[in-house]
C-alpha cells in the first residue's frame, strides 16, 4: 500500500486531525490561525481529488515476474 | 470320479477369482454401508477397513491411488457410498470389495472437507478478527480479482465508477474455477503486493455450486489471503455461498455490486464529510477567537478594579495624614487662646523673654487678626 502522506487517505486523516485538534481548547490563537489555514487547505486539495475523473481501467498482469500495466477492455 | 475335474485349490481360486471379475455388476457397484474395523497401513498406503450394515458385511481396501485423491479421511462409523469391484484375495480365499473412490453417505465429499478445513483454520485463528486489516476509508487505487469476462467484475466496476469516479481501477485477470483456478488467485493476489500501488483489493466471482466455488476453499487461496498486506475484499458468489475465502478475508461482501459499495463511499458523502469539517474549523476558529475577546476583557476590568482599589486605599490614607496635619498645624493652636510673637525686624519667633529688648516692634499673631506693638 502506498504510504503517500499526499493522497486522498492521508490528506483526509490530517484533516481530521486539524479539526480535532482545533476543537480542543488548549490550543494558542496563533497556533489556532495555522492551524485554521491549513485545514482550509487540505480540504480544498481533498474536494480537487475527488473531481478528478478516472476514466481507464487498467489491467495488471505478471509477465516473466514482473508487473505490467495494460488498457483493459472491458468486454 | 474322473481325476480330470479335481481342480487344485489355487485352480479352484482362479475359477472363483475369474466369476467375480467378469461379473458385469460386480465389475463397477455402488456400495453403502457404515465403516468398520478402520486399519491403515502406512508403509503401504492402503486403508482396510469392513463395510457393514444390519445384516452383513464385506471387507473392503482402498489402494494408494485412490486413497490419495480423497477429499475427506475416513472414520469409524461412517457412513459412506463406495465404487469399486469385487475381487478375490486368492491367499486368504476370501472375497473382498477394492474401492475405487468413495463419498460419505448424505454429506458430499466437498461440504465434508470444506468443514474440516474451516475447523483446522479456525483453530488455527486465521479467521480471528485480530488479523483483519483495516479497510481504506478513501481508497484511490482499486484492484479487482475476478474473470475478465465475467458478470461480477462488470458489477464491481459499474458501482466505483458510479460512486466514486475518481478512483483508479486495476482488473487482474484470473481464472475463478476448475483446475488452475487455485494456482491463477495464488498468483493474482500475489501480483498486487508485489504491484504495492493499490490501496485495496475485491477477489470477486459469481454464484456457483459448491464444486465451482471450490478454489476460493483451497488452503492456498486462504493463505494467500491470510498473508495479503492489501486488504481484501471478498464477493464469491450468492450471498448464502459462503467460502473460506469470505471467512479469512478482511470485509466480506454479500455480492460483487456490494462489495463496490463497501469499497469506496458515495461523493456526496466525503464532500458532506470535508464541508463538515470547514465549518467545524470556523466554528472553532471563531469560539476560540471570542474565548480570547472574553479572556480579555476579564482581564481588562480585573485591572480596573485592582487600580480603583489601590486610588481608594490611597484617598483613605490621604484623608488621615490630613487630619494629623490639621492636628499639628499651629492655627489651630491659636485657636486655644494662645498666639504667635514675632520680633517685627526679623520675623524671629519669640521664645524667651531675653529675645527682646525695649524698643522692639513685635507682631503678635491671633487666632482671628494681628497686633503689633512696642515694647517698653
Amino acid at each position: 500500500m502506498p504510504k503517500k502522506e499526499n493522497n486522498l487517505e492521508g490528506m483526509m486523516k490530517k484533516l481530521e486531525n486539524i479539526v480535532g485538534s482545533l476543537e480542543r481548547e488548549d490550543i494558542g490563537l496563533e497556533k489556532a490561525i495555522k492551524l485554521y489555514d491549513e485545514g482550509i487547505k487540505l480540504a480544498k486539495e481533498c474536494t480537487n481529488e475527488l473531481n478528478k475523473v478516472e476514466t481507464k481501467i487498467k489491467e495488471l498482469v505478471s509477465e516473466k515476474g514482473k508487473v505490467k500495466i495494460k488498457n483493459f477492455e472491458e468486454a | 470320479m474322473d481325476e480330470r475335474n479335481i481342480l487344485s485349490v489355487t485352480e479352484a481360486t482362479q475359477y472363483i477369482k475369474t466369476m467375480f471379475e467378469t461379473d458385469i455388476i460386480l465389475n463397477n457397484v455402488f456400495i453403502r454401508g457404515e465403516v468398520s474395523n478402520l486399519k491403515y497401513y502406512h508403509m503401504g498406503g492402503q486403508v482396510y477397513f469392513t463395510l457393514k450394515d444390519e445384516n452383513c458385511q464385506i471387507s473392503c481396501v482402498i489402494f494408494n491411488n485412490s486413497v490419495n485423491s480423497m477429499k475427506f479421511n475416513l472414520e469409524e462409523g461412517m457412513k459412506v457410498i463406495a465404487r469399486g469391484k469385487v475381487s478375490v484375495y486368492e491367499r486368504r480365499g476370501q472375497y473382498n470389495f477394492r474401492i475405487f473412490e468413495v463419498q460419505p453417505d448424505g454429506i458430499g465429499a466437498l461440504a465434508l472437507a470444506f468443514e474440516k478445513l474451516k475447523k483446522r483454520l479456525y483453530e488455527e485463528g486465521i479467521f480471528d478478527d485480530k488479523y483483519k486489516k483495516p479497510i481504506p476509508l478513501y481508497p484511490e487505487k482499486i484492484a479487482i480479482l475476478a474473470s475478465p469476462s465475467g458478470a461480477a467484475v462488470h458489477d464491481v466496476i459499474k458501482v466505483i465508477r458510479r460512486r466514486a469516479p475518481w478512483a483508479g481501477i486495476y482488473i487482474v485477470p484470473i481464472v475463478v474455477q476448475g483446475e488452475t483456478a487455485k494456482e491463477s488467485i495464488v498468483e493474482g493476489i500475489n501480483l498486487i503486493n508485489k504491484f504495492k500501488e493499490v490501496d485495496v483489493a475485491i477477489l470477486t466471482r459469481g454464484g456457483g455450486s459448491l464444486e465451482e466455488l471450490w478454489s476460493f476453499n483451497e488452503e492456498d487461496v486462504v493463505r494467500a489471503i491470510f498473508s495479503s498486506i492489501v486488504p481484501v475484499i471478498s464477493a464469491v458468489g450468492h450471498e448464502i455461498d459462503i467460502t473460506l475465502s469470505d471467512l479469512v478475508a478482511d470485509l466480506r461482501a454479500a455480492t460483487p455490486s456490494q462489495a463496490g459499495e463497501l469499497v469506496v463511499q458515495e461523493k456526496t458523502i466525503i464532500v458532506n464529510n470535508i464541508e463538515n469539517m470547514e465549518k467545524r474549523l470556523k466554528e472553532s476558529l471563531k469560539e476560540l477567537v471570542y474565548s480570547k475577546k472574553e479572556e480579555l476583557s476579564e482581564l481588562c476590568s480585573g485591572l480596573k478594579q485592582l487600580l480603583e482599589s489601590k486610588l481608594n486605599s490611597v484617598s483613605v490614607k490621604v484623608g488621615l495624614f490630613k487630619e494629623k496635619l490639621n492636628l499639628l498645624n499651629p492655627k489651630t493652636i491659636l485657636k486655644r487662646g494662645y498666639s504667635i510673637v514675632e520680633r517685627s525686624a526679623d520675623r524671629l519667633i519669640v521664645k524667651e523673654a531675653k529675645q527682646v529688648n525695649s524698643k522692639d516692634r513685635l507682631k503678635i499673631t491671633l487666632y482671628k487678626g494681628k497686633i503689633q506693638a512696642d515694647v517698653v
